[in-house]
């Protein structure tokens, strides 16, 4: 008998456990984590620095030294040792993730932070793709911005309606990997593998008639890219 | 043990009961979620739609006051007026869930009036008057504004009659689209060709190539230009994707001993296009300096002629450096080529040379007509100059020779580029220090 309450008490915490992360899943909270970089790191081992958990310096790279003072403070904090600066233990070190500190310079942050908002597209729209691929979908988003047929703001053509899926989705909150930032950079400095492309689709899942009709320049991975 | 049967059963019907409304609770809590979450975007988007509107009324009006005006001062005001609503329709026009092949004509034809506007009012900024010319230009924007207005208008008609359905209509591609019809597809509306000196004018087009010349090569000529480029024997490069364009490319892979480069070489005369690692970052062992004289050596052994670099940054283990044409002592900024220098090896691992190819030819006329001297007293008292330099820079369609002035003012660097015909001041850039290197706004 008690055996059946406990099996029962288990299949309601499950069925319980399953709702609340059905209720979970859309959530993306911003994170400050290995390979991350910016105001925000600085701000992370400025803080770790002052409370004796590091002793490198304020570079603002999230690299070994940073990992293993976050894990460090994490343990002593009672809260997840992974290394990873998420919503609770930025609120325990006192820090906000989503309103940054000014830089020194404005300008110098608002380039930080298109390169950040571009390796975030690139991120969830071409990660797993060649190196190349990841570039030129930053060069498109840019191709985008100079052409009077799209908005003139690196934000605006992102989160232009319906234009990238990894916006519909929510792949746009994940923390970019290295490698989408470094795409990012390239792309702002004007390496363009597309020459000069408006769009890309995938040949494999694309059913819209329109897009097909467009020129296609260059095939990168999955994306052929056209005008 | 037949009551312990039925309490299994009993304990059995009440979990999955309680599983049930629990899941039926969540259904519920969920779909009212989604429907907040639904008027909540069909709400923002229909005060876009309603800030699209009456910012495009207002152009509308502003344009008809343009043809009637008759001081200068006013016009100029009015174009400026006409600029920012321009810019503020971008803006919400972006926003509405729209196709692109019918969304794209309505932007493109506000960005124009909104450069148009702008290029007007420094026109008339002298004190002159409207040509007739201009007021054929404004009479045709104002009927592709009337129509697209009585479009915009009807589209807003049918977002009050089914707001939530209308905005969360998704085809199957993921694009949203109206409940009927694109907005202002290319049959709806005709929209007039405005030719004038600006970033967005129609007379703006790709162009071709100026700096390509020679022969279309075969691919095998390409092969050992890429292997070249790369400093790799042509045995280690294999084929990759082609490109078109105005620069059609052959493409190849080059394996280097620090990892593939991904190569593209123009097909006419097997120039590099661009070169990209595809491996990231690398391990810091050269000084930059040492880095720059790598790149400086790569130009010069391949062809590119005298190069200076006039732009420097460092990530990744990389120098990246934007190298510029210099002809008779002048820099020529629209003829760059960047390049991406390993701090481990020193080995050129990146280039981009577009810009270059598509500018690059020799400059007639550069012989200034304004002294330094006398560019430098158009400067403002309040920048102490530190170097001087004869340049050729980009302005919209075309290329000034300037004086360009590196100056500092409270704490911070500006290049201030005085047009060397005129003596007219250009182009003021301010020099930002990001994490990357030294960046121009």
């Amino acid at each position: 008998m008690s055996r059946c309450r406990k099996r029962a008490v288990r299949g309601i915490t499950a069925v319980l456990c399953a709702l609340m992360m059905l209720a979970c899943v859309p959530r993306a909270e911003a994170a400050v984590a290995w390979g991350s970089r910016g105001e925000q790191v600085s701000q992370v081992q400025r803080k770790l620095k002052q409370w004796g958990y590091y002793s490198g310096a304020v570079d603002g790279v999230f690299g070994q030294a940073t990992y293993n003072a976050v894990v460090s403070f994490q343990k002593n904090n009672g809260l997840t040792a992974d290394g990873v600066v998420g919503a609770q233990t930025a609120t325990a070190m006192g820090l906000s993730l989503t309103g940054t500190v000014a830089a020194s310079s404005s300008a110098a942050s608002s380039y930080e932070s298109d390169v950040e908002l571009l390796a975030r597209l690139i991120h969830g729209e071409a990660r797993g793709e060649p190196y190349v691929g990841m570039v030129a979908v930053g060069a498109v988003v840019l191709n985008r911005v100079k052409s009077s047929r799209f908005p003139n703001t690196l934000a605006g053509v992102i989160y232009q309606a319906g234009a990238f899926d990894a916006v519909s989705d929510g792949q746009i909150n994940l923390t970019p990997n290295e490698q989408s930032r470094r795409a990012a950079r390239d792309a702002l400095n004007g390496w363009d593998p597309t020459g000069g492309c408006l769009y890309y689709y995938n040949p494999a899942t694309a059913t819209s008639s329109w897009i097909w009709s467009r020129e296609v320049r260059l095939t990168i991975g999955d994306h052929s890219f056209a005008v | 043990m037949s009551t312990e049967k039925w309490n299994r059963r009993q304990i059995l019907t009440v979990t999955l009961g309680v599983a049930l409304c629990l899941s039926l609770a969540a259904n519920v809590y969920l779909s009212a979620n989604n429907r907040r979450v639904n008027a909540q975007l069909g709400a923002q988007r229909q005060q876009a739609l309603s800030d699209v509107v009456s910012a495009m009324v207002d152009i509308e009006v502003n344009l008809q006051k343009l043809m009637i005006t008759s001081g200068a001062a006013q016009s100029v005001s009015l174009l400026g007026e006409t600029a920012l609503l321009a810019r503020h329709v971008e803006t919400g026009l972006s926003q509405l869930p729209m196709r692109y092949e019918g969304a794209s004509d309505a932007m493109k034809f506000v960005g124009q009036v909104g450069q148009y506007a702008l290029s007007l009012a420094v026109q008339l900024s002298d004190g002159s008057m409207l040509s007739d010319e201009d007021e054929r230009q404004l009479s045709d924007m104002l009927g592709a504004c009337q129509a697209l207005n009585a479009h915009l208008l009807s589209v807003g008609e049918k977002l009050y009659a089914e707001p939530v359905e209308a905005v969360s209509a998704i085809d199957g591609d993921g694009a949203m689209s109206w409940p009927e019809e694109a907005i202002a597809g290319e049959s709806a509306i005709a929209y007039p060709s405005l030719i004038f000196d600006g970033p967005f004018s129609d007379a703006r087009t790709e162009g071709q190539p100026k700096g390509l010349t020679g022969e279309r090569a075969a691919r095998e000529a390409a092969r050992e230009a890429a292997a070249r480029y790369a400093g790799v024997d042509v045995s280690r490069v294999r084929d990759a994707a082609d490109s078109g364009g105005p620069f059609e490319a052959f493409g190849f892979t080059a394996q280097t001993d620090a990892g593939a480069l991904s190569v593209q070489v123009t097909g006419v005369g097997a120039h590099l296009l661009w070169m990209m690692p595809e491996q990231a970052a690398y391990a810091e062992r050269l000084s930059q300096e040492e880095c720059l004289r790598r790149a400086q050596e790569y130009l010069a052994q391949r062809g590119f002629g005298e190069m200076e670099p006039c732009f420097v940054q460092h990530y990744d283990g990389m120098v990246v450096a934007n190298f510029a044409a210099v002809q008779d002592g002048v820099l020529l900024y629209p003829d760059q080529v960047k390049l991406q220098v390993s701090m481990d090896s020193g080995a050129v691992v990146g280039a981009e040379c577009s810009q270059f190819w598509m500018n690059h030819t020799l400059r007639e006329n550069l012989t200034p007509a304004v002294t330094e001297q006398a560019a430098r007293d158009a400067l403002s008292a309040r920048l102490t100059v530190i170097s001087s330099r004869l340049c050729v820079i980009p302005t919209g369609t075309e290329e000034k020779l300037c004086w360009g002035f590196e100056g500092q003012y409270a704490g911070t660097t500006y290049w201030v580029f005085v047009d060397a015909h005129t003596g007219e001041a250009t182009e003021i850039l301010q020099v930002a220090d990001t994490q990357d290197g030294e960046m121009a706004l």
